[in-house]
């Protein structure tokens, strides 16, 4: 969707408007608009492949994102009491009992200062039996023990499997503008985000996992694409979502365009210095491919962040997991297989890249300006000067 | 309950340390926690690297895992830095959130920023102890009450075998088996220890010594059943940087193959081994270049010798030191030990002849 310079100008401003932060502890999904705009609302798109109806990695058929948002509580940091800044967003990779029917799955380290728990068992058997949940650092174990419950109420033989699955939980650090030592996430928030997991649209930027993170020195969290890919007389997408926390501002590039030296200010304020920070990625295709296969498509991942600017740092957790729903394995004698040919893996290569850029600019542009814990502030990456660097770089008419 | 080497049955030539346990390595502690409830025989063991009041600390940590499938958290870390720097969690897989939890608990108390060198990731090795306990019992019961009483630990003390900690819960070779621990002292002066939860392996392969006691002893017991997986942590102050430790976790297999506790019927298994010396020492900051040892790939195969005769004795204790049990109706007995001793004494004589 294209929109006009009047037009977004009238959305920037209303947003801009907006209270910094809300007030009361607030779990509530809201409409797909909460977010300030996305990438391609502003004129600007990533590749050459066309997204799916979304744009999200809803567009793979049957998976689901749901969040929970917790913002609650403003100025110094009383540990424990807040403020706090943070969430839990769950994907459900497909809408059945995923510990009885498992997908193919792979993950990939590209560095590893992070957590991403149930890998296990993924590499054991190439399978994904569980589903992921995106949180901070220091909730880690409750997300877990929270999916847990939700596993095993779903499937009370889940030990007596021959592939037993495991959470998968990763995490990025929010400590700017959170409460971390509080712990806030708690196991019911874990299972309110997977219960809330739907198709279509996802809210993307300060939500979820996502909400009290940066990117590039600017408000980011959580950001999602997709894209279509076309095999002869087959067709198949493949979607991206991240939880984006990762790099400093003079590394920002859109599309190639140096937009981080462009916009020098509006860097987080107060608190410490930009640190290093961490990525995480998820990559969803039906696409029938094998563990094997996935684990290439998470190195292509890497390669979407470098194109914004990333070079994951020493004390980043970029992590990476890529799973097809292309086939459901659920544990037949000798099941059918099929295998998308390594001849035509380049353009789902293409897919990934592209649609890694694409989710972690509509992080940023999703995201509001946060204040936090001691009054830390992080900017939203201004979008009208977004459009005019990138404008007078010829990418937008 | 006994040990091996009280019924006059060594494994291997090299000699053992004081407790014959993990904790011989300087400043390593082993701490346990159980469970007993009605329908419960639960508990978790922590191996702390090195005493509470040291405040930073990365040691060095390699990993082999049956299928390359790595059931712990804090991977990420321990595969690409290869280092860690908190305890060495082992619970029941249904607990494992909620143990990770008190330990993020913990490295906060160490370390607000959780860093990777005071307190985080944790480290956390699910095992599958369904075999006994229902996973959604140890769920709703098992969590940071028992993880901050097992971290109540004594640097270099014994370490209690069998039904102790997670091993409450295990099961090996059809017998009630559990923790089992040894170590050896290496002739250049360094220490390697063992520690291994035993919940796996068929009566028909169990070997005392490479004697087939197992194949004795076929007809007294019923099949095992439940999951079949292990979990062993090696220790040594000889200074191995981590693909070095990657290595000599691999060196475990040939010890725990030998005893019979991972044959073909072996779901899940996993070793890691970290040496105590790190790359920060006690130190506040951090150099721009760290000192560090290494040993000489020279003295490497005393050290993996060490790790697979530790291995395949830790495993026997775990036997020997389990009590039978009997609870909700059910029971499991311990491996009966008069059959086989004179037999395996016997052999041993003649072998050394």
């Amino acid at each position: 969707m294209n929109i006009d310079r009047r037009k977004f100008l009238h959305l920037g401003l209303g947003f801009a408007a907006l209270p910094l932060v809300g007030r009361g502890l607030r779990a509530a999904t809201s409409s797909p608009a909460a977010g300030r705009a996305r990438l391609r609302d502003l004129g600007i798109a990533i590749g050459s492949l066309a997204p799916g109806t979304y744009n999200a990695i809803t567009d793979v058929d049957g998976v689901a994102v749901g969040h929970v948002t917790l913002i609650e509580g403003e100025g110094m940091l009383r540990p424990g009491l807040g403020p706090v800044r943070t969430g839990v967003t769950a994907i459900l990779p497909h809408g059945g009992d995923l510990t009885r029917e498992q997908l193919f799955a792979a993950d990939f380290t590209l560095n590893g200062d992070g957590e991403l728990t149930g890998v296990g068992p993924i590499r054991r058997s190439g399978r994904l039996g569980a589903p992921i949940l995106l949180t901070n650092t220091s909730s880690v174990g409750a997300v877990y023990d929270g999916a847990m419950g939700y596993m095993l109420e779903r499937n009370p033989d889940l030990f007596s499997l021959p592939t037993r699955p495991e959470p998968v939980v990763g995490e990025t650090w929010a400590d700017f503008l959170n409460d971390t030592a509080g712990r806030h996430v708690r196991p019911e928030h874990a299972v309110q985000a997977l219960h809330r997991a739907r198709g279509g649209s996802v809210e993307e930027g300060c939500v979820g996992g996502g909400t009290g993170m940066r990117a590039y020195g600017f408000k980011a969290g959580i950001g999602t694409a997709s894209r279509l890919l076309s095999m002869e007389e087959r067709s198949y997408v493949v979607g991206v979502l991240v939880q984006a926390n990762q790099g400093r501002r003079g590394q920002l590039l859109v599309d190639g365009v140096p937009v981080g030296r462009g916009i020098s200010d509006l860097l987080p304020a107060r608190g410490s210095t930009e640190g290093d920070k961490s990525l995480l990625v998820i990559i969803a295709t039906d696409a029938p491919l094998l563990p094997i296969q996935l684990q290439r498509l998470c190195k292509r991942a890497a390669l979407g962040m470098a194109r914004t600017g990333g070079i994951s740092t020493a004390g980043s957790g970029d992590l990476l997991l890529a799973f097809s729903t292309g086939q459901k394995l659920a544990g037949e004698a000798a099941t059918s297989l099929q295998m998308l040919s390594n001849s035509f893996i380049t353009k789902l290569y293409q897919g990934v890249v592209e649609a890694t850029e694409e989710a972690i600019l509509n992080a940023l542009t999703a995201a509001y300006t946060m204040v936090g814990r001691d009054e830390n502030t992080i900017h939203a990456l201004p979008l009208d000067r977004l459009v005019e660097i990138m404008r007078r770089h010829g990418k937008i008419e | 309950m006994m040990r091996l080497r009280e019924l006059g049955i060594k494994i291997g030539t090299r000699p053992p340390g004081h407790y014959n346990a993990i904790t011989d390595v300087e400043g390593v502690g082993v701490g346990q926690a159980e469970l007993l409830e009605d329908d419960l025989y639960t508990g978790i063991t922590a191996v702390v690297p090195y005493p509470a009041d040291v405040k930073k600390r990365q040691l060095f940590v390699g990993r082999w895992a049956l299928d390359g499938g790595d059931g712990m958290t804090g991977l990420g870390v321990a595969e690409d830095l290869g280092t860690f720097s908190t305890p060495i969690v082992l619970a029941p897989a249904a607990a494992v959130g909620k143990i990770y939890d008190g330990l993020i608990q913990y490295g906060l108390g160490r370390d607000p920023g959780l860093t990777t060198v005071a307190g985080w990731p944790p480290l956390v090795v699910g095992i599958d102890d369904s075999g006994w306990n229902p996973p959604a019992r140890n769920y709703a019961r098992l969590g940071e009450a028992e993880l901050f009483r097992a971290l109540q630990v004594q640097q270099n003390g014994p370490v209690k075998e069998g039904n102790a900690g997670v091993g409450c819960g295990l099961s090996a070779f059809g017998f009630k088996a559990g923790m089992g621990t040894a170590s050896r002292m290496l002739g250049t002066g360094y220490t390697l220890g063992a520690l291994v939860a035993a919940n796996a392996g068929a009566l028909e392969g169990l070997c005392v010594d490479r004697y087939p006691v197992g194949a004795r002893l076929q007809s007294q017991t019923a099949k095992p059943t439940g999951p079949q997986s292990f979990a062993a942590v090696l220790a040594t102050d000889a200074p191995l940087v981590p693909r070095q430790l990657d290595r000599l976790s691999g060196r475990a297999v040939p010890g725990l193959s030998r005893v019979g506790l991972l044959d073909s019927g072996t779901h899940e298994g996993l070793v890691l081994a970290f040496s105590t010396t790190g790359i920060v020492q006690q130190k506040g900051e951090d150099e721009v270049v760290e000192k560090l040892r290494m040993e000489d790939e020279a003295i490497l195969h005393e050290v993996f010798a060490a790790a697979g005769e530790a291995c395949e004795e830790a495993v026997l204790n775990a036997l020997l030191g389990a009590v039978s049990v009997e609870k909700s109706g059910r029971s499991l007995g311990r491996l009966p030990v008069d059959d086989w001793v004179e037999d395996v004494r016997r052999y041993q004589r003649e072998k050394n002849q």
